[in-house]
């Protein structure tokens, strides 16, 4: 009976339903089906996945009322039918071939009532391979996980002989950059009935991304795939070279990482000045190298600290204004904040020196008001013995000259003043003076007496 | 004596109501890129400004006058950085050294050591390979100079150029300075050393290599560090002697 259908199907290739016909497909390429099919030898215990395309060739639509696949060892794909097939349309159908034992298999594939070709197949007796305890088809994929770059990861494949008598291993081939092995195995390796081996392969990914492998067992390939994963940048956190800051310092900032780094990475720093309330912004505010508030920073694998151009730290002034400096570090996963208060502060001074012309004594003071209120300058003059001078401290409230400055320049709240005295008397009875300069914090004196010399 | 005094004060009071206030200045440098920049601030608080002038190969500022040394002048300048004298001059770096009063005195490029004299630079009869000079007096000027691997400090007749005395400078090797009272700046592993002429040492830690030094201002040395690294600022006071870096920032 299948002998006739047979020969009714090679002279008819698809009888009845002359408009169908029969591919198998491999890959992208497409085979018309004669009376017979031999797919390649399968191992015993493996499953090979046969595809058959049904085509309509006819010039109307065909209908696929059923197929069948009858033999020991195959399995047809779900199909749900009847299925129309349009002009030039096609259904792909999936055998599956399983056998138990090496030996040959045959079955039929009947489209619709008939037969059109014969499946002629062979199992030979051969390890098994399983990953786990997922036993592997030929052609199938591995999927080794997730790890990241630079790092490696094992895992474990096993041999496995289903036969009833003993089967030789020949090779066991790796291939692709970020696999391994195998390794726990040498060749020629026997394995008898019933017996099992495991062995090795190693993910070990170089670079980011999807990596793809294989491994070969004798004639048959397995895929290999993983995913490489860009380790991420330890957290940073801003340091100060002091937890307290005054005006008018240089100061150093670092950045401290969670953990040495894994990779290479950049990020910035950036200083923002918030002034107290009514304060005008203060140039003098800056990193001292680069861009004036932010920073590059740059860290390489193996690193614990970040640089910056090289440096451990980077240094910054603090200006001459009370308020906050905020430092913000950006890295590519992750930030940090610091904010490093300047407070409101007496007068300070840097430099205070007397001159005394022919006729004026001259008075002069570098330093800054980091609150820009100088609100009162006090001086009291001595005479060669240290006594005062009567009327003894002269007051100058609200001095406009220092409101005038404050609130035109822009460096902050540093100045210089020169107060001068015209003499009408005997100058050189003079021969110090004490000054006071009094803010919104309270009054600063110069650590020492001002000489006249 | 006190109708004296009494009438002092009464004019210091009436003087006060007009204080002159302005931004401090600590002097000019010259940045990486041979531009001379004002340097306005504070110890440990600078703001720069370009000062206009470029191509400046050295340069030194007393706080009241400065000398700059471009590929083929010498420069006098100001206090306010304006230039009031200049002179043809071969290429190359320069040292510059000042009088006691900051204006300038001495000048050495090209092998020879010339004075500021008559308004005109007047070339000394010396020649060496000098590393730092000084004014030391009217007639004579201080020059540290390289006789192989070694530093001599010389003090030389201003007027025909003889060395008037010498001695090694023992310990000192590389970039030196010469302050207005002869103390010698050099580096010392890694500190700034200012050794005065009794041989007293003061240090400061810097940690850096050093290209060059040159005075900045009144008691300010600017220090580069080689490899066209950062610029510091060295104050030298005779209670102190602190170490800072000057910003050179982008805008």
């Amino acid at each position: 009976m299948i002998g006739r259908a047979i020969l009714a199907a090679a002279l008819l290739p698809i009888g009845a339903f002359a408009q169908l016909q029969l591919m198998q497909v491999s890959g992208t390429a497409e085979t018309p089906v004669g009376a017979k099919y031999v797919p390649k030898d399968t191992v015993s215990g493996d499953t090979l996945d046969i595809l058959f395309r049904v085509k309509n060739l006819g010039s109307g639509p065909a209908i696929v009322q059923a197929i069948r696949v009858d033999g020991t060892g195959f399995t047809l794909g779900g199909l749900l039918l009847p299925y129309t097939l349009a002009t030039e349309a096609e259904l792909d159908v999936h055998v599956s071939f399983s056998p138990k034992g090496p030996g040959p298999y045959s079955a039929t594939f009947t489209l619709n009532t008939i037969v059109v070709t014969e499946i002629d197949a062979t199992a030979v007796p051969a390890a098994l391979v399983s990953f786990g305890t997922t036993q592997l088809a030929p052609g199938s994929t591995i999927n080794l996980g997730q790890i990241e770059i630079l790092n490696s990861v094992p895992a474990t494949f096993t041999l496995t002989n289903p036969n009833t008598t003993p089967v030789s291993i020949g090779a066991i081939t790796v291939t692709g950059g970020a696999f391994r092995g195998p390794t726990g195995i040498s060749f020629p390796l026997p394995l008898a009935a019933g017996a099992s081996y495991p062995f090795q392969i190693t993910f070990a990914p170089q670079v980011d991304g999807t990596a793809t492998g294989a491994l070969t067992v004798d004639q048959r390939t397995f895929i290999l795939t993983g995913l490489g994963l860009v380790p991420a940048l330890p957290k940073g956190t801003i340091i100060m070279s002091s937890p307290t800051a005054a005006s008018a310092q240089q100061m150093k900032v670092s950045i401290a990482l969670a953990s040495v780094s894994k990779v290479a990475g950049t990020g910035t720093l950036t200083m923002q000045f918030l002034p107290v309330l009514g304060l005008p912004d203060d140039a003098a505010i800056q990193f001292l190298s680069g861009a004036k508030r932010a920073a590059t920073i740059t860290i390489a694998a193996g690193d614990s600290a970040a640089k910056f151009g090289g440096q451990p730290d980077f240094a910054f002034q603090t200006g001459t204004t009370a308020g906050s400096i905020v430092f913000t570090l950006t890295l590519s996963n992750s930030s940090d904040q610091y904010t490093l208060p300047v407070a409101p502060a007496l007068t300070g001074i840097d430099t205070a020196t007397g001159d005394r012309r022919v006729s004026d004594l001259d008075v002069n003071i570098a330093g800054f008001d980091n609150t820009h209120s100088i609100s009162q300058l006090g001086f009291t003059f001595y005479d060669a013995k240290g006594n005062v001078v009567q009327p003894g401290l002269i007051r100058v409230v609200s001095p406009p000259e220092f409101i005038q400055y404050f609130s035109a320049n822009q460096a902050g709240g540093m100045f210089t003043m020169r107060a001068s005295f015209p003499v009408t008397g005997d100058a050189s009875q003079i021969s110090g003076v004490d000054v006071q300069v009094t803010n919104s914090v309270g009054t600063a004196s110069p650590p020492q007496r001002i000489r006249f010399p | 004596m006190k109708k004296r005094l009494t009438a002092l004060f009464l004019s210091c009071a009436a003087a006060l109501a007009q204080p002159a206030i302005s931004p401090p200045s600590v002097g000019m440098v010259r940045d990486s890129g041979g531009s001379v920049q004002a340097v306005n601030g504070i110890a440990g608080n600078f703001l720069l400004a370009d000062t206009g002038i470029s191509n400046a190969v050295s340069a030194a500022f007393s706080g009241s006058a400065g000398m700059i040394k471009t590929d083929t002048e010498v420069l006098i300048l100001d206090a306010s950085y304006q230039v009031t004298a200049r002179y043809d001059a071969p290429g190359g770096p320069a040292l510059f050294a000042f009088d006691g009063t900051g204006a300038p005195a001495l000048a050495y490029y090209a092998g020879t050591l010339y004075r500021l004299h008559g308004g005109g630079l007047e070339a000394v009869n010396w020649s060496g390979d000098a590393v730092a000079i000084a004014l030391a007096g009217r007639h004579s000027a201080v020059v540290v100079v390289r006789r192989d691997d070694q530093l001599w400090k010389l003090r030389l007749s201003l007027a025909g150029g003889e060395i008037e005395n010498e001695g090694l400078l023992a310990g000192v090797s590389g970039p030196a300075a010469l302050l207005s009272d002869g103390a010698v700046v050099y580096i010392d592993g890694n500190d700034v050393v200012v050794r005065d002429g009794t041989g007293a040492e003061r240090r400061v830690a810097a940690g850096i290599q050093v290209d060059y030094f040159e005075r900045m201002g009144n008691d300010w040395l600017a220090i580069r560090e080689s490899g066209g690294g950062r610029l510091f600022a060295l104050r030298v006071r005779p209670d102190g002697l602190d170490l800072y870096q000057v910003p050179e920032v982008s805008q």
